[in-house]
């Protein structure tokens, strides 16, 4: 269901990013043509866009992927004219599509869209290129103008088309490929500008050379994206070896770290540090791993050895994370996950500010999940009965500013309204 | 050419030497690091729920390289034999948390005693979920299986199978009595060529090995 309706979605795209992009060019090309010389570089730019198209990074499983044959674009660009740069970049992105699509699961639409992206982006470029060399005569700044041109329409495009066709939002692709690129794309500008004078002024030999930068930003890109999936995945196994250990954490977990996220959103929080604060939320209870569960587990009042033993899962769970580099960030806020306003909480017995506010939307959360936590009618925890909503949120209110922070209950309680 | 677009393809060519070093020298290494430095983070776990198994994770993960340097492993087997030491007992998780802090191992029942033998099979089931782990899943999964239960293990396996015994035998009965239960099963429950690089570690003369 939801797969058929992602292609006839990714359909619609197609047809209307085809139609923009045909049009576009066909208008540029008319336009700004203007008389070239054929040379060498007729041959040799188109030769090296298209290698430089076979070193991707790959971002998703569905074929979206970075690809570095601006230098060469903007190349055909200066020496033959819009039409050169526009049918490189098409020809060079149908291509090896088509090539790389052979085999694996990736839809037709998919590399419709983005052959009619390559194509709407390097007409913006060229646009862009024109207008710039009608106040400037430096060829650096023209094609530092294309490759502007060409990168905010081309970011854009992809950004809308991954929001459009699946559930992430936008604002989440854009940080996380942000993340990932700002200073190789100031370098990628450096290499575009290079490239752009060895061919204006004909230093035809040294072309060929500039693959080794674009094979070097590529190796460096594929290595962080590796980074950040192993990041990814030691969350995941961290989950996996909690959920052995106390079965009951599995749709509990999923439900805090979203709302989480978005009280860390609505309470001002930077993008990145909201997605931390849900990787954190994940990750709370992870010290519970080292839990007996048949103590977490009663459903009679524990005593206080076991109280205790209960107790240090803060302490534990900041353990257990300070190995990875990656959650340096977030340990202190799995630490004082349990610290209350009133200095009353664990371990530490922090007061107000000094609790981090990312533990402190955590605490929220959890409590709130934990009171309406119930698996197909019955208690969600052998010691407790789910309450309803409209009881739960009481209850926080109750507790605001001993155990609970007034600012982030009132938050929390818009975001649940919300939904 | 002016004085620009020699400052533009002079940075240009600069910032590429510095890129090629950086990603190929520094950031691999890096990322290595940082991956292997991470998966402390389940040893680490597993330790916190059993208290017994306190810094027994490091003395596999010293003896296992040692053989693994004596064995002239590659840096990829080096790798994954470490990884693999960090994460064979995560499937610990899955056991009850008495059975192995509260009750001694003689007194388990025949059930107790098959839970117990799953562990290395529930962490390699669990490694398999992740993707960049995948690699090590035979491994763990064969961390106790005996050396002539007629499977191919990997050579990885057959270091840790070694390590974790003498480790653990070590630590219950004396350095003495591990050197003696190894040394006495080499080629019926252990390799006999990791048994073999162990005498060498421990210099001990290799004549005393009964299979040589």
């Amino acid at each position: 269901m939801q797969r058929t309706s992602t292609i006839r979605k990714a359909q619609g795209l197609f047809i209307l990013f085809g139609v923009m992009g045909a049009g576009l060019a066909s208008m540029v090309v008319a336009e700004l043509q203007h008389p070239a010389q054929p040379g060498p570089l007729w041959v040799i730019l188109p030769a090296l866009a298209l290698l430089a198209e076979f070193l991707p990074v790959e971002l998703s499983r569905r074929g979206l992927r970075i690809t570095f044959t601006l230098p060469y674009v903007v190349g055909m660009a200066l020496v033959a004219g819009p039409l050169g740069a526009i049918a490189t970049e098409v020809v060079a992105t149908s291509v090896v599509s088509l090539l790389r699509s052979r085999g694996r699961n990736i839809e037709m639409p998919f590399l419709g869209i983005n052959v009619a992206i390559s194509a709407i982006s390097a007409s913006c470029g060229a646009v862009a290129m024109y207008l710039a060399s009608t106040t400037t005569d430096r060829v650096e700044l023209q094609a530092v103008a294309f490759t502007f041109a060409y990168a905010v329409v081309n970011f854009g495009l992809v950004a809308y088309v991954e929001w459009a066709t699946s559930a992430k939002s936008l604002t989440d692709n854009v940080a996380t490929s942000l993340e990932i690129g700002v200073k190789s794309f100031l370098f990628y500008v450096l290499l575009v500008t290079a490239v752009a004078l060895l061919v204006s002024k004909g230093v035809v030999w040294l072309v060929p050379v500039t693959l080794i930068p674009v094979w070097a930003i590529r190796t460096g890109l594929k290595q962080k994206a590796a980074y950040y999936e192993q990041y990814y995945e030691t969350i995941t196994a961290l989950t996996l070896m909690l959920q052995r250990a106390h079965p009951y954490t599995h749709g509990h977990l999923e439900r805090v770290s979203h709302t989480a996220e978005e009280v860390a959103r609505k309470l001002g929080l930077s993008s990145r540090r909201a997605r931390l604060v849900r990787e954190a939320a994940v990750l709370h209870d992870v010290g519970k791993i080292a839990v007996d569960e048949a103590i977490l587990d009663k459903p009679a009042k524990l005593t206080p050895d076991e109280f205790e033993h209960v107790k240090k899962h803060a302490e534990w769970g900041a353990e257990i994370l300070s190995p990875v580099r990656q959650f340096s960030p977030i340990v202190s806020w799995i630490l004082h996950h349990h610290e209350r306003p009133d200095g009353t909480g664990y371990p530490r017995g922090l007061k107000l500010d000094e609790i981090p506010i990312e533990s402190r939307i955590i605490a929220v959360v959890d409590a709130y999940d934990a009171m309406i936590d119930s698996q197909d009618g019955k208690p969600g925890r052998p010691y407790r009965q789910p309450m309803c909503e409209a009881d739960a949120l009481a209850e926080l209110e109750r507790h605001a500013g001993t155990q609970f922070d007034h600012a982030v209950v009132a938050v929390f309680r818009e975001v649940v309204a919300g939904e | 050419m002016d004085l620009v677009s020699w400052i533009v393809l002079a940075s240009a060519t600069l910032a590429t030497l510095w890129l090629v070093v950086y990603v190929g020298i520094v950031l691999p290494r890096q990322v290595d690091e940082r991956f292997f430095d991470s998966m402390r983070a389940f040893s680490r776990a597993v330790e916190l729920r059993f208290p017994g198994h306190t810094g027994l994770t490091d003395d596999v993960e010293i003896l296992a390289t040692r053989l693994a340097k004596e064995l002239k492993f590659t840096r990829e087997q080096m790798r994954r034999l470490k990884m693999s030491a960090r994460l064979q007992d995560i499937g610990l998780c899955a056991l009850p948390y008495t059975l192995i802090n509260k009750k001694a191992s003689s007194l388990w029942t025949s059930a107790e005693r098959a839970t117990y033998e799953r562990h290395p099979d529930v962490s390699g089931a669990m490694l398999d979920l992740v993707p960049s782990l995948r690699d090590l899943t035979d491994i763990v999964r064969h961390h106790h299986t005996r050396f002539d239960s007629a499977e191919q293990l990997p050579v990885e396996a057959r270091v840790l199978k070694v390590s974790v015994e003498y480790a653990w035998t070590s630590r219950t009965d004396g350095e003495a009595s591990a050197q003696q239960r190894v040394l006495a099963s080499a080629g019926s429950e252990f390799c006999p060529e990791v048994v073999k690089a162990l005498a060498v570690v421990l210099d001990r003369p290799v004549g005393e090995l009964s299979v040589a």
